[in-house]
């Protein structure tokens, strides 16, 4: 305690704020107890100090008593800026319920605009930012992608790996807590007979779940010894295969699995919600030692630095980033490469993250999904320029309604804070429409090739829908809300005619304008991606493709010789034959539009190779049905008959382009070609037919040169895999569960029969053609749809409110012409200025989507013209309905009423 | 002094705050005279600490505070109880009859436990 009495203390620090509440009460305390004190006798000196004395630590009380004093007041700040809110809150529901159809078109023009982007942000999330589901910490986990420009496999964007750059990879200790290796998920088939399935299966190394943080649900993941090549295999299953499959046997850990013929014990279950970290869904997993078993690599997979199959997987030690950890990783690479010139010696690493989309795998898709968030950010723009316009067509027919508030002395602040709370519940309102649209939408795109929990309202995306909301709120009510503080009271209430100041017009102007161009652009994206689809769907594929199934069955796991393989697609051709609604069948080594085939050299009867420019030519091994089957028409010469199968005398069918090659400008039936092996060691194949092109796969712009080679029964002979072609009917869909029990009759213990549709084999190649194409159409119709209402609304609007001037007109005796045309320049300038900066726009932004078109120019003249004719008949059409409006004005009760 | 009996006091300092307001609103001085008076010196609190418990009690709804004006026409924040502090007093002075009465029955008790070897 310091020499200086404390009431000398306490006296300053009074005289320095003597307004402080505190200090009154505490000064009150010390003054009544020091003249009790001296009421008992005591001297005033010595009364006051035992005062003080009593009242013990004065500073400590004093602290403490502001400390809770300050909270008091805080708190009482926040409830009387809590009941404002709430009163305003009020005040904006009774203005907004009073003006029932103006809250409804506004909150559902809102919705429209929302709802699309949440959806597609729902999208957009699951490819590229969401991780997988199920991954602990997934931020700490990087997918490592191998660069290699030089020699055989080049990957300059960074692709997959071989094993040994694995090992060498799994040294890096430092920057890696763990790195697992692991191939794309593929279908493999499970069990035997008619009760054989398929499934989704995905080789990996033993630390993979590790590396992810995943646990087991049941059972155990895989040991390191299962990871050496030629180990017995191992399977875990994904905690949703199962439930599916197993339906949930408890004692599923310890049973056999045949996959791929193989069999396979269950040795555990993986925890519930992870399915693997690929866009497609993982059923089980199988430990890598046994890849080459299940049939998934080939022996000796292992050892080949040139096998690049895998992709590589690794946890970041704490506190390492993801470039550091990838140079780390490329020094490991270059330490290890092989010096062949096959394969680049100096390889390098990049790192991306987890999400299914990230780093160089992107799809199509994926981009396909980008344009659409940019036209859905279009749409949302529109839907708030619109709303933006009616709610400032309200602030001009309510000026005389908030001067006489500002003269009544609300504050400037709590004015701007009640408009904004009107825009915050019309954008509330449409967020709660949008949600409902959002789980619709979903539900719609549940059939595209998305991750799995894409389709799921997850919670991010009702944060993205809140915080769309708040944006929304912002866009729409910041210029109106200001508009209106800075109107000057005195002026409004002076002239409380409803005529509106020029600056609202020429904003209303603006927006309008700027919607009509947003509309033009996105009604022109939309029309390049329906041109583009068409242009898909109408190629000649030169197949028939709805009537054909194919039939696939990896017999060799049923330990089929050639010989055993060559009967049994004889009896399968036999028998389809007599299935009801077949009208044929055949074997080839590819199905039709496939995009794979072999390949071998060729020459001509005197040695000269023949080549192509482009891809191909490819070989297709098939029976003598398959000109039939297919409907590949013969153009010269002959189909393949049974005797070419003896191969006594080679025979082959090249198609049309094929044909140019060998014979330009004339037809090469009976021409002598060396094929293979004939190449070097002489001999001669007769060409017997020229068919005509098929496109080697679905978006092939030209056709590739294509050579037939009949299916033969010579003994001793190879034989490849091959694909049974059924020609139906009707559409193969019907006939797919009979042809596939007429070929699982054949053998009891065949493994699964997989009997597809051909179109569904190749649909894939068109999911982001009519994703883009459907999407972008519907929401290029909403943007179109919501510049109507727009126009619609803000035309309506002037004409009630001009209704007193064309009264005026009318009875000076304007014409209908004159009448017309003063409502319908009201819509023409923004219409005309909008479509002119909407050309130019969808000239400037259209080009960067170029890649996703199939031969159509991104400046598509027709397509852009088609969207700027659409807005024009759209927007006269929209100022159609108010212009009646306004002929049919009497002017005795237009004047009568003012 | 332990964070325990801290903690007692505080909570006694409360009930006795409450009770002599439910006599009607009264300042600070008032409230620790009253109190005195009543406990005479066998509670002897520095009177400092009544006012953070005032502040608290306020804070936490039990008291509303006014100001007005006292002896020399001084100014003087004055407290009443609210409709809360009266319900917590009532339950608080159940709870602290019940105590004390226990406290009383086990201090005052004639009886000797079997294994009573020391004098009462």
């Amino acid at each position: 305690m310091s020499q200086v009495p404390m009431w000398r203390r306490y006296l300053r620090f009074l005289g320095a704020d003597p307004k402080s509440d505190l200090d009154d009460e505490l000064r009150l305390h010390l003054e009544l107890r020091a003249e009790k004190l001296a009421r008992q006798g005591m001297a005033p000196s010595d009364a006051r100090a035992e005062a003080l004395r009593r009242f013990g630590n004065l500073e400590a009380v004093r602290n403490e008593c502001e400390r809770i004093d300050s909270r008091i007041e805080r708190r009482r700040r926040l409830r009387t800026w809590m009941d404002g809110v709430r009163q305003d809150a009020r005040y904006a529901a009774r203005t907004l319920r009073k003006n029932p159809v103006f809250t409804l078109v506004a909150a559902t023009t809102l919705a429209l605009g929302v709802g699309a982007n949440a959806t597609m942000f729902a999208i957009m999330d699951a490819l590229f930012l969401r991780p997988p589901a199920g991954v602990s910490r997934p931020a700490e986990v990087v997918q490592l992608h191998v660069v290699r420009r030089t020699g055989n496999i080049t990957t300059p964007e960074g692709g997959p790996g071989s094993y040994p750059d694995y090992e060498a990879l799994r040294g890096e200790r430092a920057a890696f807590s763990a790195v697992s290796a692991y191939f794309f998920p593929r279908t493999v088939d499970v069990g035997r007979g008619e009760r054989a399935t398929q499934a989704v299966g995905q080789v990996v190394t033993p630390g993979w779940f590790a590396v992810l943080g995943v646990r087991p649900h049941r059972g155990r993941f895989f040991v390191e010894e299962e990871g050496r090549a030629g180990a017995a295999p191992a399977a875990v299953l994904s905690h949703l295969y199962w439930r599916r499959a197993h339906g949930g046997d408890p004692s599923v850990v310890g049973k056999t699995l045949l996959v791929n013929g193989v069999p396979t014990p269950i040795v555990g279950v993986a925890a519930p919600g992870f399915v693997g970290i690929d866009d497609k869904a993982a059923d089980l997993w199988m430990a890598s030692g046994a890849a080459a078993q299940l049939g998934v690599a080939f022996d000796g997979w292992n050892e080949m630095h040139a096998a690049a199959m895998l992709r590589f997987i690794a946890r970041l030690a704490p506190g390492v980033e993801a470039p550091a950890g990838a140079s780390a990783a490329s020094a490991r690479l270059r330490a290890a490469a092989d010096q062949s010139p096959e394969l680049d010696p100096e390889p390098g690493v990049i790192a991306s993250g987890l999400s299914p989309a990230s780093g160089p795998n992107r799809t199509r898709v994926a981009d396909v999904a980008l344009w659409l968030a940019f036209a859905t950010g279009l749409v949302l723009i529109v839907a708030c320029a619109n709303v933006a316009n009616l709610l400032l067509a309200r602030v001009t027919a309510r000026r005389r309604e908030i001067a006489v508030r500002v003269a009544l002395g609300v504050g400037r602040v709590r004015l701007v804070r009640a408009l904004m709370m009107e825009s915050l519940l019309v954008a509330a309102l449409g967020g709660l429409l949008a949600v409902g649209m959002i789980a619709l939408l979903l539900s719609a795109v549940r059939s595209l090739p998305l991750p799995p929990d894409a389709a799921t309202l997850h919670p991010r995306v009702l944060g993205f829908t809140a915080a769309m909301v708040l944006v929304t709120t912002l866009l729409i009510g910041c210029g109106p809300a200001l508009r209106m503080a800075h109107a000057d009271p005195a002026a409004n209430l002076r002239d409380g005619s409803s005529s509106e100041p020029r600056r609202h017009s020429r904003i209303r102007t603006a927006l309008l304008g700027a919607q009509v161009a947003l509309a033009v652009l996105s009604i022109a994206g939309a029309g390049l991606f329906v041109r583009s689809l068409l242009r898909v769907t109408a190629v000649d594929l030169g197949v028939e493709l709805d009537h054909i199934a194919v039939v696939s069955v990896d017999v060799k796991q049923a330990g089929f010789g050639p010989v055993q393989q060559r009967s049994f697609y004889r009896t399968a051709v036999e028998r389809l034959r007599h299935v009801p609604g077949v009208r044929g069948a055949s074997v080839a080594s590819e199905p039709p539009l496939s995009g794979s085939g072999s390949s071998q050299s060729l020459a001509a009867a005197n040695g000269e190779p023949i080549s192509s420019t482009g891809e191909g030519p490819y070989f297709i091994t098939v029976s003598e049905e398959y000109f039939r089957t297919t409907g590949v028409r013969i153009a010269q010469g002959r189909p393949f008959l049974a005797e070419d199968r003896s191969g006594a005398r080679p025979v082959a069918i090249v198609n049309r382009s094929l044909a140019g090659l060998i014979t330009p400008g004339r037809s090469p039936v009976g021409e002598c070609i060396r094929v293979g092996k004939q190449v070097k060691e002489g001999g001669c194949t007769e060409i017997v037919g020229v068919a005509e092109d098929n496109l080697h796969r679905l978006l092939d712009a030209r056709p590739v040169p294509y050579l037939f080679r009949p299916e033969t029964d010579a003994p001793g002979t190879a034989i490849g895999r091959r694909v049974i072609l059924v020609r139906t009917a009707g559409d193969a869909d019907a006939a797919l569960s009979r042809i596939q029990r007429a070929v699982q009759s054949i053998e009891p213990d065949l493994p699964f029969v997989e009997v597809k549709a051909l179109p569904d084999l190749i649909r894939n190649d068109l999911v982001p053609f009519r994703l883009g194409a459907y999407l972008s159409a519907a929401f290029g119709g909403l943007a179109l749809l919501i510049t109507a209402v727009g126009l619609y609304g803000v035309l309506a609007y002037l004409i009630a409110q001009r209704t007193r001037e064309i009264g005026i007109r009318r009875s000076l005796g304007a014409s209908n012409g004159h009448l017309v045309r003063l409502v319908a320049s009201n819509a023409a300038v923004p219409a005309g200025f909008g479509a002119l900066a909407g050309v130019l726009a969808s000239l400037a932004v259209l080009r960067l989507f170029g890649s996703l078109l199939y031969s159509t120019a991104p400046q598509d003249p027709i397509a852009i013209a088609a969207a700027v004719v659409l807005v024009a008949l759209t927007a006269a059409l929209a100022a159609y309905v108010p212009a009646r409006r306004a002929l049919r004005v009497d002017p005795a009760v237009a004047l009568r009423n003012e | 002094m332990s964070e325990r009996s801290v903690e007692l006091l505080r909570g006694t300092l409360d009930v006795l705050i409450l009770k002599t307001l439910s006599w009607g609103p009264a300042h600070g001085y008032a409230v620790a005279e009253w109190i005195e008076h009543l406990t005479g010196s066998v509670l002897t609190i520095e009177e400092g600490s009544l006012y953070p418990a005032l502040h608290r009690l306020e804070k936490r709804g039990m008291l509303e505070s006014e100001w007005g004006h006292s002896e020399g026409n001084r100014r003087a924040k004055f407290y009443r109880l609210t409709p809360e502090g009266r319900a917590s007093l009532k339950e608080r002075g159940i709870a602290w009859e019940r105590l004390a009465e226990a406290v009383a029955r086990v201090l005052q008790s004639p009886e000797r436990p079997e294994w009573a070897t020391g004098p009462a």
